[in-house]
């Protein structure tokens, strides 16, 4: 093995990071027949996927379930927690001394987690490429950046780091600029375009066989830990619609049980078809229309099947959904549906002029299907690392 | 960090069964000591993913970046050998800091005392020099082997001396009315270290009904049923070979055969089995829930390993037990110490047609037996009183 990729995502139960990361790692791996690569995370969601022998992932200890503790000993608990993932992930930078490390999202990771493997990285290999994958959108700009410098990353961004990858497009999305990269950090960003993969799990027409014949409605909350809400809505709204148009639910894998009972009454009530999991993109592809949160992945998915999903972003302390919402809406990516003031009548009427629409946005140029320009920019960093090849 | 936490090692490679009876301790440690929080560390893609973790319990995975293929004696396994050399030294290395980090008030090492490939023996030293675990616990099953095979390996790895020096306590995951593990293999006595036989650990509640497993596999709920296990799957071929050949042909018409080949079988094994097994009017199956499998089942027939003889005996079964023939002889000697006390009946795999039909036909006439030699959740609460008791 010659190259060593190190890559940091930094989900927990989420999937988004997870997705993006397999999706760029798998075109990395496709190009370099001498490249590894090690995903670090939280999840053990990569135990699901099959990226062959050169892919192998680090899975660090999370937050132990929540409980009744005292705050104080929570905090202890949490920092403790912190506190042996970033010796873990130092460990394992200074043995791997890899040749480039990809930092997902947050450029020292979360709460600094991967400062110091960026170190024990640079001292174990001085040629190490350091990398961070910048999403379109992070989180509210103002707090973001005040984020980034009260705990050095713009520092480092500009003093350690080699390149940014910015994984959207200008055109939709003006990172560099809403994050008001400074002038030698934005020197070293380049946009890849939205990262999605092309290959779907599930058949469209086994899909479609599901729910049968006549316009589909998709409502998908993502990994579902939050969109029960989002569902209760879509249902109420298709049994206005019912039964010209047929509703199919995807609840996601992390939707907690307890909601399941009564959406599969309100699925039952909207003639709708409720399935806990189901490939996403094979779901779109068979829809007409697409009911959705703001996450990055089901809207770089919708953009690749040249749909205008209707996104009802999440809310909550996180601006991320909504400002991508916005941005997707401006450019006529996407109707922007915020959850506050949402009725089912609301939602059906978006629902029925999207059904009725027949310009279908073409946002090819935005997309970076499977990863492969991103991977061509890793390796040209690759290059610099002074690998032999 | 703090004194209410359990540090656990469990070896596996690619199977579940270490990582499971760790998970049913964890479970135990949270019943007697609910602020307690467990760590489980191990190499096993699986087990995150299949087993859903007690709570307050959190895995972390370790990299292998050894490549799956076929080993000298034609076995598809995983080669340990064929791993660049910076991994097996970072396993070693975040063994190290996990317990540097945690400084547990336990730890608990399942089966091998050195881990694989000895990974844990400087994480050990460095633990006990300075300090860093309360106590340092190995939870081994009932049977490594041959006592002669047992005492020679441990003399030449190591192990003898690793369970003297390092070790404060060996639980043992069976019943000395079985077999006596202390004494074969000297624990005690030759090799100085405290032993306490805890009795088998195991997962004792299925999942699925009986009608749903009969339902999932497609038969009619009056139709009897016989499930063939073989273990991990990489040499279950000639035995699921001789079933099909030996006792098929000699079954009532109401009693359906399930075969389950283990995720490990090579593909051209299994291609061949899928054929004769279609042919034979049986299912195939690469891997079920096999807790529900053999509580639904009238007759089981599988390998001598831990897990598969202890989840049909205790379900009140007298399995037909057909053990690998390995270099250790664990399996044959676990067959013959359970067959002695009426519990299984041990069969030659040399000569499966002497007597294969016979034990299924016995178990399907005489049914099953209401009770249990077993008690794990008194077995795994007595390993965690041990523990943090």
């Amino acid at each position: 093995m010659v190259e060593t990729i190190l890559i940091y995502a930094q989900d927990n139960r989420g999937l988004g990071h997870i997705r993006r990361t397999t999706t760029i790692a798998r075109a990395v791996l496709d190009a370099r027949p001498q490249a590894a690569v090690l995903l670090a995370s939280k999840s053990a969601w990569p135990a699901k996927l099959n990226l062959g022998d050169r892919f192998e992932f680090l899975k660090l200890p999370g937050q132990f379930t929540a409980n009744a503790a005292p705050e104080g000993e929570r905090q202890q608990q949490v920092e403790s927690v912190r506190g042996l993932r970033r010796s873990l992930l130092r460990e394992a930078a200074h043995a791997l001394a890899p040749s480039l490390v990809l930092m997902d999202n947050e450029p020292l990771g979360f709460g600094s987690e991967m400062d110091q493997a960026l170190d024990a990285a640079q001292r174990a290999n001085p040629d190490t490429r350091l990398v961070f994958g910048m999403r379109d959108v992070v989180d509210d700009p103002d707090e973001t950046i005040k984020r980034w410098e009260q705990t050095g990353v713009l520092d480092a961004l500009e003093k350690r780091f080699h390149r940014v990858l910015i994984y959207g497009h200008p055109e939709v999305v003006d990172s560099a600029v809403m994050y008001r990269l400074p002038e030698a950090v934005a020197a070293k960003a380049v946009y890849t375009g939205y990262v999605c993969s092309t290959t779907e799990d599930a058949d469209p027409r086994q899909v479609r066989g599901l729910v049968g014949e006549g316009p589909l409605v998709l409502v998908t909350a993502g990994g579902g830990q939050d969109g029960a809400p989002l569902l209760r809505a879509a249902l109420a709204a298709a049994a206005l619609l019912a039964p010209k148009v047929r509703m199919l639910a995807v609840a996601g894998p992390f939707m907690p049980a307890a909601e399941l009972p009564a959406l599969l009454t309100a699925a039952t009530l909207a003639g709708a078809v409720l399935c806990s999991q189901l490939d996403v993109r094979g779901a779109i592809a068979a829809s007409n229309a697409v009911v959705c949160m703001g996450g990055y992945n089901t809207l770089a998915e919708a953009m690749l099947l040249r749909r205008r999903p209707i996104v009802v972003p999440r809310t909550g302390h996180k601006q991320e959904q909504l400002l991508r919402a916005q941005a997707f809406a401006k450019r006529g990516l996407a109707r922007c549906l915020p959850f506050d003031g949402l009725t089912p009548e609301s939602l059906a009427g978006e629902i029925a002029a999207e059904l009725e629409s027949t310009d279908a946005p073409d946002c090819g140029r935005y997309l970076d299907r499977d990863g492969i320009r991103t991977a061509g920019l890793l390796i040209g960093e690759l290059a610099q690392s002074g690998v032999q090849t | 960090m703090s004194d209410q936490l359990v540090a656990m090692y469990a070896q596996n490679g690619a199977g579940l069964g270490h990582f499971q009876r760790c998970a049913n301790v964890a479970e135990a440690v949270g019943k007697l000591k609910p602020e307690a929080r467990v760590v489980i560390a191990s190499r096993s893609f699986w087990p995150a993913v299949t087993i859903g973790l007690p709570e307050r319990t959190e895995s972390f995975k370790m990299p292998v970046f050894a490549p799956v293929g076929v080993d000298s004696n034609g076995e598809q396994r995983v080669l340990l050998d064929e791993e660049p050399a910076p991994f097996p030294r970072l396993r070693s290395r975040l063994l190290t800091v996990l317990l540097e980090e945690m400084r547990p008030a336990a730890l608990l090492v399942d089966n091998e005392p050195r881990g694989l490939q000895g990974e844990l023996v400087e994480a050990l030293q460095a633990a006990r020099a300075r300090g860093l675990v309360g106590r340092v616990v190995l939870g081994m099953r009932d049977i490594r082997g041959r006592p002669e095979h047992v005492a020679r390996r441990w003399g030449e790895e190591g192990t003898a001396k690793v369970l003297e020096s390092l070790y404060d306590l060996v639980l043992i995951y069976g019943d000395p009315a079985i077999y006596d593990t202390a004494s074969s293999y000297g624990l005690g006595t030759q090799i100085k270290v405290q032993t306490e036989a805890v009795g088998y650990v195991l997962r004792s509640t299925a999942a699925l009904s009986t009608e749903a497993v009969k339902r999932e596999l497609g038969l009619d709920c009056s139709q009897r049923l016989v499930a063939v296990t073989a273990g991990a799957g990489a040499d279950g071929a000639s035995l699921l070979e001789g079933y099909l050949r030996e006792v098929v042909p000699r079954l009532p018409s109401d009693v359906a055969s399930v075969l389950v080949t283990g995720p490990m079988m090579n593909a051209p094994q299994l291609q061949r089995l899928t054929e004769h097994a279609a042919a034979s009017g049986c299912r195939l199956l690469r891997s079920f829930d096999t807790v529900s499998l053999v509580h639904a089942a009238d007759a089981v027939v599988c390998r001598g390993g831990y897990n598969s003889v202890c989840e049909a005996v205790h379900a009140g079964h007298r399995p037909a037990v057909v053990a690998r023939r390995t270099e250790s002889g664990e399996q044959e000697t676990r067959a013959t110490a359970f067959a002695r006390l009426d519990l299984v009946v041990a069969i030659s795999e040399d000569h499966l047609e002497e007597g294969l039909a016979v034990a299924v036909l016995e178990q399907l006439a005489s049914g099953r037996r209401s009770t249990s030699p077993f008690t794990p959740e008194a077995s795994a609460a007595r390993a965690a009183a041990a523990l943090v008791g």
